[in-house]
């Protein structure tokens, strides 16, 4: 034990601290509040009984109804969970095998193969859609189907913009992994697979859990590729939900979409919390563990 | 690790497919003239060229990047110190502060932009409940304001990311050379960000400047930047419109800044760890 000298702190450089933190802290809940001001909007929305969303009349649960009373509502909302589950799983798997390939490139080729990764990250939304809107109605052409677009245009574009994310959080971990961790795992008897299961993914695990989590969210949330690339007849929620705001005639749309979100945006919460509260109690075995241990 | 190598090559030829491709085909397409997207009419032309040079599209170019800017300039005002306040809190978990700021992401963008959009009119339920009228709807203002309430997660993601790797002792260091906190900051620890604020400004501008959603929702579709203009050349507002070469050529050209925007980050940050 280190004895530390403590010196009375003079009064004013102890105000100025006070001032300091309050500031910081009020900073902090007023910009968190103005990111989640919507959110709390469109929850008061969900329930509010005025389809026009001016005043509020009064409390219901009827959108949460006819919410799961909509078709063409609940084909959307089950295409946008559908394709972002798919979009995920696969670009989470295929993700961490090419940033594998990437780390054991050569320096030159590497710093390559990171710019192309980083195109879809850095391009325009609406040029990717573009992009691969040509390339699906050429391939159609080739093929002699005219018409190509659906759901598995939009698939394959959503796991193509979900990749980079999850070849960019995997990419670093790879870097501080051993590089004879691998091998010496083949000389204890590992074949090649049972090494990269058993060795190289469990130690970058952080990054791919990241890496799912973005192309997850990226996934859900994308409107404009989706919009380009699934043709007229498949929609995704955000796609239903612009068409509803194109034709003016639609208002009794928007209650719905409010209870929707509402649900997600509860959910999420509910998540983040339990997260939390599992990573805190994490936290405090561990300090138990170690005092134990003392 | 050598022989991963392999599961290199299957993704420079999916990349190349559906991003070195597409360049090239949006390249051509820039150069004929066709009715819809029927190749049998296609001929080379230059007509995309004079057609683009029509005062809509140069208007709506300056105004796109205008209102990008002053988003993005907003964005620092207000990320910057977001990140720099949380990464010198003493939490112990960063990753639960990047998801406080991804959790509004899984609630719809659309409908996050409409609802605030909703709430600038003059009739909102912000009337209603507390007596606040902003009318702003529809305006500049209302866009820009939008903007920074979406994007500013993407300037404070990367920013918090480098502030994170600042080693503490380069502070103590210059506070034992005898700095104040004010220079500790100014000459160490801004200097240390520059690469996260980079990244942050070309992760905030560039979608801001592209997007066509947001000026579509929050104007009621009279407002057109550049976005707005592409997604109607590609025949997807209305037919009348469609004009897939000049579509194309202004794709390209946003597609050039896209590259000076990649050449940037392969100089400052040629690992991408910014960019996430």
């Amino acid at each position: 034990m280190s004895r530390v000298l403590r010196v009375e702190e003079p009064l004013s450089r102890k105000i100025s601290r006070r001032v300091n933190s309050i500031i910081k802290f009020s900073f902090l809940t007023i910009v968190i509040l103005l990111l989640y001001f919507p959110i709390i909007v469109i929850i008061i929305q969900s329930v509010n009984i005025n389809v026009q969303g001016t005043y509020f009349s009064g409390f219901t649960l009827e959108w949460y109804g006819k919410m799961f009373g909509d078709r063409k509502l609940m084909s959307a909302i089950k295409n946008t969970i559908s394709v972002a589950l798919l979009a995920t799983v696969m670009s989470t798997v295929l993700g961490t095998l090419f940033a594998l390939g990437i780390n054991s490139l050569d320096k030159r080729r590497r710093k390559q193969m990171i710019i192309l990764n980083n195109v879809p990250v850095l391009n325009a939304d609406v040029v990717t859609g573009v992009s691969l809107f040509f390339i699906f109605k050429f391939f159609g052409i080739i093929i002699g189907k005219e018409f190509l677009l659906g759901y598995e245009t939009m698939l394959i574009a959503h796991i193509f913009f979900c990749i980079p994310y999850v070849v960019l959080s995997v990419l670093p971990k790879l870097n501080e992994v051993d590089k004879n961790l691998y091998d010496a795992a083949l000389d204890l008897g590992c074949t090649p697979r049972g090494a990269l299961m058993k060795v190289i993914v469990p130690s970058v695990r952080t990054g791919i859990f990241t890496g799912a989590l973005l192309a997850f969210t990226m996934s859900f949330d994308d409107f404009v590729i989706s919009y380009l690339v699934a043709g007229g007849e498949v929609k995704n929620f955000s796609m239903w939900l612009y068409a509803s705001q194109r034709s003016s005639g639609r208002t009794f749309a928007w209650p719905k979409a409010y209870a929707y979100n509402a649900i997600i945006s509860i959910v999420a919460l509910l998540i983040l919390v339990v997260y939390n509260i599992v990573i805190i109690n994490k936290q405090k075995n561990n300090r138990k563990v170690r005092v134990n241990s003392n | 690790m050598k022989k991963f190598k392999r599961f290199a090559w299957p993704y420079f030829f999916w990349m190349f497919v559906f991003t070195v491709i597409p360049i090239f085909l949006l390249f051509a397409m820039s150069f004929i003239e066709m009715k819809s997207l029927n190749f049998s009419t296609a001929r080379f032309s230059f007509s995309a060229f004079s057609k683009s040079f029509n005062p809509i599209y140069l208007n709506a170019f300056t105004n796109s990047i205008r209102l990008a800017l002053i988003a993005t300039v907003l964005c620092i005002i207000i990320g910057y110190p977001l990140a720099y306040i949380v990464s010198n809190l003493n939490i112990t978990n960063r990753f639960s502060f990047l998801l406080i700021l991804i959790m509004p992401m899984f609630t719809n963008m659309l409908l996050r932009v409409n609802t605030i959009s909703k709430l600038l009119k003059p009739e909102s339920i912000l009337k209603n409940v507390l007596g606040i009228s902003l009318n702003i709807s529809g305006s500049e203002k209302a866009v820009v304001l939008v903007m920074v309430l979406m994007y500013l997660p993407f300037m404070v993601f990367p920013i918090f990311t480098v502030l994170e790797k600042i080693d503490p002792s380069l502070l103590e260091a210059s506070r034992d050379l005898g700095a104040n906190n004010f220079k500790t900051f100014l000459k160490v620890t801004l200097p240390l960000s520059v690469k996260g604020i980079s990244s942050g400004i070309i992760m905030v501008f560039l979608p801001c400047a592209t997007s066509f959603t947001i000026p579509y929702i929050v104007s009621d579709g009279t407002m057109k930047l550049i976005g707005n203009i592409i997604e109607d050349k590609m025949g997807l507002g209305n037919v009348i419109s469609t004009d897939y070469p000049v579509g194309s050529l202004l794709s390209i050209i946003i597609l050039i800044a896209v590259m000076g925007a990649l050449w940037l980050i392969s100089k400052i940050d040629a690992e991408g760890e910014t960019l996430l």
